[in-house]
């Protein structure tokens, strides 16, 4: 979560645009009314739970299936008459469908020829995209000698050889493990960042660039703008621009990573972002704001918009600090130490609330120095004001 | 297994390797040098008549091949791309003939096609013509139609099963990449595919290259492939010398095909992602494949039904037109004047009696096969060869190495069961052998922990695994038996009486008379509903796939 900053937004012109698209299947509503814009250069991502429609609606810009309500317009054209392989995308598939009977040049230069790019152009372009994905000399191998990363790295290069004017991922890094994703999720955002500038640079400089056929003209200002499917929270935050979370056929909120970090609007979003110490409370009328808890009253740094009455109340998991004393400062409340889990550079620790319709716990870290007296005995826990928010869904 | 005592496990285990080493591979290597002193070989090779004959085994087959192929694919891009309802009936209906006797199948096309059969009643009411057409009977046509019939099967399974396990993303990218359908297909799709249609196409000219029952009750006399013309030149002009060397001829040709089937086989296993086939299946939406998916279904039906239900039909319909049980009625009966020396029913009888035998023996041999097999070591590498040879051996060759090379067994019934354990043996080691080498070595390890001793860990894991592929192999052996013609027509005479419904069947076609011609259909009846129940009964209690090929 180092690269995402929500000022990297560099077009403003819309290339893509979905309004109202819909899909069912033997009668289950897979995606419903679905309208999202995506500009030139940017990378979203589609973030959601496995089942949620995301990869459908990805295969349905694709042009692999057809959606039964809708439009999707590039460019202010129409696209949903356009056939696939007329579409001038790429996308890159989770298990990567590389083709085993070909090598890895002629994996890459497959959508080259399609495009009768002749010879010569054809082996440029390969020996570009491989040494953009660091896979510079790979061109004899055979794809199944690859490792998994290897061939992850030639299913984007294989994509984006052809320039397409729109690079679908469809979680491109689910096959590899941990270690290996986390390395490429950074990577992964240069790659598209870069990837048509290089591509523009490193034709021969002592002649104008080549006039390559491709499906848009070539902007060096620009990165590949993208749509990244995926159901892992951190993948997209690392690799987006701009993330739209969706849940049973729907967009639930869209942001820059950090705007929907701090101001999850439901619960799901909450929840699905690791978020999960919510609590049912009153919303009090007047400044400062007040909200009324089973645990306790307790007051907000900033102003909700919610109106008063019965609200949902997140409390991150960062809020608490350990006091000794129950002093007459605000938004003390007193539980009982549940569980010490120890993860290293910080403890999570559970404290339960015994009130009238049960017990109620809040999972809270704490750095790793703070010394915890015994599970089971009694504590007192300041939370910050800064670090409670309302919901506003 | 047998922990015990060494010697006995050994002994066991030599049975099949001797049983194969005397019953297969010293016929033929005795046929081979018998064939290559005499002179017949330079004989055939040089008469005009002979090449071709050699000529139309090859080119019959070849496009057999082709016209299967031509029929197969589509259905199996159908079976591989597409979920519908009554799917696995339709597989299990376009599978039967595969366990159906050829002279069973023969019979029904000849009903079907024949003057008096179906389509030509129909042409005649028609064409208001009394002569009705002979329509395909004695030609070519209905030779080819009945091998694809056969061998429509091969396609469907070998190359849909494929199909089906292809990642369709592949596909996809193809097109996403800027391919059109068509390319995508033949620059993907097909390329990947290559394997499993050369190998299929490779089984399907095997079949159709030591063809036998078909040709010689279909094509009559004008038509004669090598294998026809083994028993034509032993039987009839009692050349046994030529046949012979025609015979030395059809070894060499079918272990050359099968060594090229085995070598394409194994190139087939290119590292392909394969996806369960129920991720890849989709329903027909757009009326375009209701329409095709729906032709294919109801051509399929038709073209796999119609050849047996006329031969049922008919089975109940007397010279009038009426219906009638007559036919079935006379089955005991030894009429007067008859061509065989006994009553029609007494060969159902003998043909129950050598499939339950051959089931027996197959079963065990079949067995100790597999256990030997399944125990790796040095010897694995061409002991596994050498057990599955006889599948592509032709029937026809065996039964005629047997009658030259058996002395006084040559008549023996007891050779017909030899001849039928061998036809069967290969299938019961493939239904045995995957099974036993799918049992992990943990299950058994696992029960050996929880304390069972070897014997009980036999009966207690391997056992009840092996249940079931037992049974399978069991019902396979016993319908191989029932329906075998090659090998036994030249070991039982008809005027034997231990003649086996089969040969029955073939010898009452090939006389003139109503009567006879109705028996035959009744027997082909019987026999056909005997080997279709065996059928169901190994499609319901086999593993999966296993056992196939």
């Amino acid at each position: 979560m180092t690269t995402s900053v929500n000022s990297r937004r560099v077009g403003i012109e819309v290339l893509l645009e979905l309004s109202g698209i819909e899909r069912s299947f033997d009668g289950q509503n897979i995606l419903r009314r679905v309208s999202l814009s995506v500009e030139r250069g940017e990378i979203v991502a589609l973030l959601g739970p496995s089942g949620c429609g995301k990869t459908t609606l990805l295969r349905i810009i694709a042009g692999l299936e057809s959606a039964d309500a809708g439009q999707i317009l590039l460019n202010g054209q129409n696209l949903n008459k356009v056939p696939v392989h007329k579409r001038g995308f790429g996308l890159v598939f989770q298990d990567y469908a590389l083709f085993p009977h070909k090598s890895v040049a002629e994996n890459i230069a497959f959508g080259l020829r399609m495009l009768r790019w002749d010879r010569i152009d054809q082996e440029n372009r390969v020996g570009q995209v491989l040494q953009l994905v660091g896979l510079a000399g790979f061109e004899d191998r055979l794809v199944y000698e690859l490792s998994g990363g290897e061939q992850q790295r030639v299913a984007l290069a294989r994509s984006l050889a052809p320039s397409p004017r729109l690079l679908l991922l469809d979680e491109p890094l689910g096959a590899l493990d941990r270690a290996l994703r986390e390395q490429l999720m950074g990577e992964l955002r240069m790659i598209l960042k870069q990837a048509r500038s290089i591509m523009a640079d490193q034709n021969n400089p002592d002649e104008p660039p080549l006039d390559l056929p491709s499906h848009s003209p070539r902007q060096p200002g620009h990165g590949m703008t993208s749509i990244y499917v995926t159901h892992d929270q951190e993948e997209a935050f690392a690799v987006a621009d701009r993330v739209i979370i969706m849940n049973a056929g729907q967009i639930e909120q869209v942001g820059t990573p950090i705007q929907l970090f701090r101001n999850p609007e439901s619960r799901f979003v909450a929840n699905f972002l690791g978020m999960d110490n919510m609590l049912e409370a009153t919303l009090l009328p007047g400044v400062p704001a007040r909200v009324m808890t089973e645990i306790g009253e307790l007051t907000l740094s900033h102003l909700p918009s919610n109106e008063p009455g019965q609200v949902t109340l997140l409390v991150r998991s960062e809020a608490g600090t350990i006091v000794q004393h129950k002093e007459s400062e605000v938004n003390i409340v007193t539980g009982m130490v549940r569980d010490i889990s120890f993860r290293g550079r910080h403890q999570l620790v559970t404290i339960s609330f015994p009130t009238q319709s049960g017990l109620i716990q809040l999972r809270l870290t704490f750095r790793s120095s703070v010394i915890f007296p015994m599970e089971r005995s009694e504590i007192s826990i300041k939370l910050d004001p800064a670090e409670l928010q309302l919901l506003t869904r | 297994m047998f922990q015990g005592k060494t010697w006995l496990r050994y002994s066991l285990l030599f049975i099949p390797i001797l049983f194969i080493g005397v019953f297969f591979f010293y016929p033929l290597i005795r046929i081979m040098g018998l064939s290559l002193t005499s002179s017949a070989l330079g004989e055939i090779l040089s008469k005009q008549y002979f090449l071709k004959v050699i000529w139309f085994t090859f080119w019959q087959a070849t496009l057999s091949t082709i016209l299967t192929l031509i029929v197969g694919l589509p259905a199996a891009y159908i079976f591989a791309g597409y979920r519908f309802r009554g799917k696995s009936l339709l597989r299990a209906l376009v599978t039967v003939p595969f366990v159906l006797p050829t002279v069973v199948v023969a019979a029904a096309f000849r009903v079907l096609f024949n003057a008096q059969g179906i389509l030509g009643q129909l042409l005649s009411t028609l064409s208001g013509n009394e002569q009705a057409p002979n329509l395909l009977e004695q030609t070519i046509l209905i030779i080819l139609l009945a091998h694809m019939y056969y061998n429509i099967a091969v396609v469907i399974r070998l190359v849909g099963g494929f199909w089906s396990n292809l990642d369709p993303r592949m596909n996809e990218a193809a097109r996403v990449l800027g391919a059109s359908p068509a390319r995508a297909f033949l620059e993907v799709t097909l390329p990947l595919l290559r394997t499993s249609i050369a190998s299929a196409s490779a089984l399907i000219f095997l079949f159709t290259f030591t063809s036998y029952g078909v040709i010689l009750i279909l094509g009559g006399p004008s038509f004669s492939t090598i294998e026809t013309e083994i028993y034509r030149q032993y039987v009839t002009f009692l050349n046994p010398s030529v046949a012979g060397a025609l015979a030395l001829l059809q070894i060499l040709f079918t272990f050359a095909l099968m060594f090229i089937y085995a070598r394409w086989q194994r190139q087939a296993a290119l590292p392909l992602d394969f996806r369960p086939s129920r991720s890849t299946l989709r329903v027909p939406e757009t009326f375009f494949q209701k329409l095709v998916v729906g032709a294919m279904i109801l051509g399929l039906t038709v073209f796999m039904l119609s050849p047996l239900l006329t031969l049922v039909w008919r089975s109940f319909i007397d010279r009038s037109g009426s219906l009638t049980l007559a036919y079935y009625q006379a089955l005991p009966e030894l009429r007067r004047g008859s061509i065989t020396y006994i009553a029609p029913l007494t060969a159902v009888r003998n043909s129950l009696g050598y499939a339950i035998l051959t089931m027996l023996v197959a079963g065990f041999l079949g067995l100790t096969s597999a256990l030997l097999l399944v125990r790796p070591g040095r010897w694995r590498g061409w002991l596994e060869p050498i057990f599955m040879l006889p599948l592509g051996a032709s029937a026809v060759t065996l039964g005629f190495a047997y009658v030259i090379t058996m002395g006084r067994l040559r008549t023996s019934p007891v050779l017909v069961l030899i001849a039928h354990t061998l036809v069967a043996l290969p299938f019961v080691v493939r239904s045995l052998l995957p099974v036993l080498q799918g049992i992990r070595p943990n299950l058994r390890e696992a029960a050996t922990v929880l304390g069972a001793s070897p014997i009980r860990v036999w009966r207690e894991v391997d056992l009840p695994i092996l249940g079931r592929a037992l049974l399978v192999a069991a019902v396979f052996a016993f319908t191989i038996s029932m329906g075998e013609f090659g090998a036994t027509s030249f070991i039982i005479r008809p005027n034997s009486g231990f003649l086996t419904i089969p040969i029955a069947i073939q010898r009452y076609l090939s006389q003139p008379g109503t009567l006879n011609y109705g028996q035959a259909l009744a027997m082909s009846t019987i026999l056909m509903v005997v080997c279709a129940s065996g059928f169901i009964a190994i499609e319901r209690i086999r593993y999966d796939d296993i056992g196939e090929f």
